[in-house]
C-alpha cells in the first residue's frame, strides 16, 4: 500500500499548538455539487466569522479569505468521491496567522492528478509559476480538459504558503488535506 | 444586452462599449461559463475598436471564471481587435492580486485599478 505523502511544509504550525480561535465545518460533496452556490456561501461565512473592524492588530482581508476557501472547497467538492464521504473545513487563528484547511476523500485518479499539480506548484518560484499559469491557459484555449488553475493562483497571486498531505485509506481511496497559511500582518 | 450568470449580472452598454459585471461569479465549471464566453464575444463583435470590462462591482470571481476571461483575452488577441480595457478596484483582493495576469496574456490589455 502507498505510504503517506507530504507536499510542502505541512506542519508549519502543527495541530499540537493551541490556537486562539477555531472554526470547523463539515459538508457533503454531493450536497455542494448539487447546490453549487453553497461553496461560496460557506467561504463567505468563514471569511466573515473573524471579521472585526475595530481590530488594529491585523488587517483581516475578507475577500482574500473567502476566495481562498472557495477555491479549496470547490476543488474538494468536484474531486471527492460523492457518496459516504465528507469535506472537513477548518480555520485556526494563531496571533496574526490564519491556518486554512480543507480535507476530502478522492479516488486514485484524482489523487495522482492532484499530487502532480501540487508538487509542481510548491516547487516553483514566481517566474516559473507565471509560465505555468500561461501554459495552462494556452492549453485550455487549445481544448485541454485538464485540471484548473485554482491552487496555482493561490500561491502565485496571494503568496499563500500551500502544503498537502495524501493518506491512503483503503483500496484506491485517499484522504487529501490541503493547508493554506495567510499572514494577516503583511499587506 | 444582459446576462444573469449565477449570482452575477453582465450588461453590455453599446454607447460606451462597456461590459459591466456585478455581483459574485462562481460558476461550477468551464461549461457553465460558456454563456459568459458567448456574451463577451458578442460584445467584442459589436464594439468598434475598444471594449471595456468594468469589474469594479464584481465581488468574487472563481478560478474557472478567471480561466474563461483569460481564454476570451487570448481569442481577442488572436483577432487583434478590439483592444481591451479592464477596470478594477483594490477593494476586492482577488482583483488587486489577479487582474494583472490578463496583461501577461496580451500586453495590449490596459488595466486600471482604482
Amino acid at each position: 500500500m502507498m505510504q503517506e505523502i507530504i507536499l510542502g511544509d505541512y506542519d508549519l504550525i502543527p495541530d499540537t499548538i493551541p490556537s486562539e480561535g477555531e472554526l470547523h465545518l463539515r459538508v457533503k460533496p454531493i450536497d455542494m455539487v448539487t447546490y453549487w452556490r453553497r461553496c461560496g456561501a460557506v467561504a463567505n461565512f468563514i471569511a466573515n466569522f473573524y471579521r472585526n473592524p475595530q481590530d488594529e492588530i491585523y488587517h483581516l482581508n475578507e475577500n482574500l479569505i473567502s476566495t481562498t476557501f472557495n477555491e479549496l472547497i470547490e476543488n474538494a467538492a468536484k474531486y471527492s468521491t460523492k457518496r459516504d464521504s465528507d469535506i472537513d473545513i477548518s480555520l485556526k487563528l494563531y496571533n496574526t496567522i490564519l491556518k486554512m484547511e480543507v480535507e476530502n476523500i478522492c479516488s486514485h485518479k484524482h489523487m495522482e492528478a492532484f499530487q502532480k499539480s501540487m508538487e509542481k506548484i510548491i516547487d516553483s518560484d514566481n517566474d516559473e509559476l507565471d509560465n505555468f499559469y500561461l501554459n495552462k491557459i494556452e492549453a485550455k484555449h487549445a481544448g485541454d480538459k485538464d485540471s484548473g488553475i485554482g491552487l496555482l493562483m493561490l500561491k502565485k497571486d496571494y503568496s499563500l504558503q500551500l502544503s498537502a498531505k495524501i493518506t491512503p485509506i483503503e483500496g484506491e481511496v485517499y484522504r487529501i488535506s490541503v493547508h493554506a497559511y495567510y499572514n494577516m500582518s503583511i499587506e | 444586452m444582459e446576462l444573469k450568470a449565477g449570482e452575477s449580472i453582465l450588461k453590455y452598454n453599446s454607447a460606451d462599449q462597456t461590459v459591466t459585471m456585478e455581483g459574485s461569479m462562481r460558476l461550477a465549471n468551464l461549461m457553465e461559463y460558456d454563456k459568459v464566453s458567448v456574451f463577451l464575444n458578442d460584445a467584442a463583435t459589436q464594439a468598434s475598436d475598444r471594449l471595456t470590462l468594468d469589474m469594479t462591482k464584481l465581488n468574487f470571481l472563481n478560478s474557472s471564471g478567471i480561466t474563461t476571461l483569460s481564454m476570451f483575452i487570448l481569442a481577442t488577441k488572436k483577432k487583434q481587435n478590439p483592444k481591451l480595457n479592464i477596470l478594477g478596484t483594490a477593494l476586492f483582493a482577488w482583483q488587486e492580486k489577479s487582474l494583472k495576469n490578463f496583461n501577461k496574456l496580451w500586453n495590449e490589455v490596459e488595466i486600471s485599478i482604482q
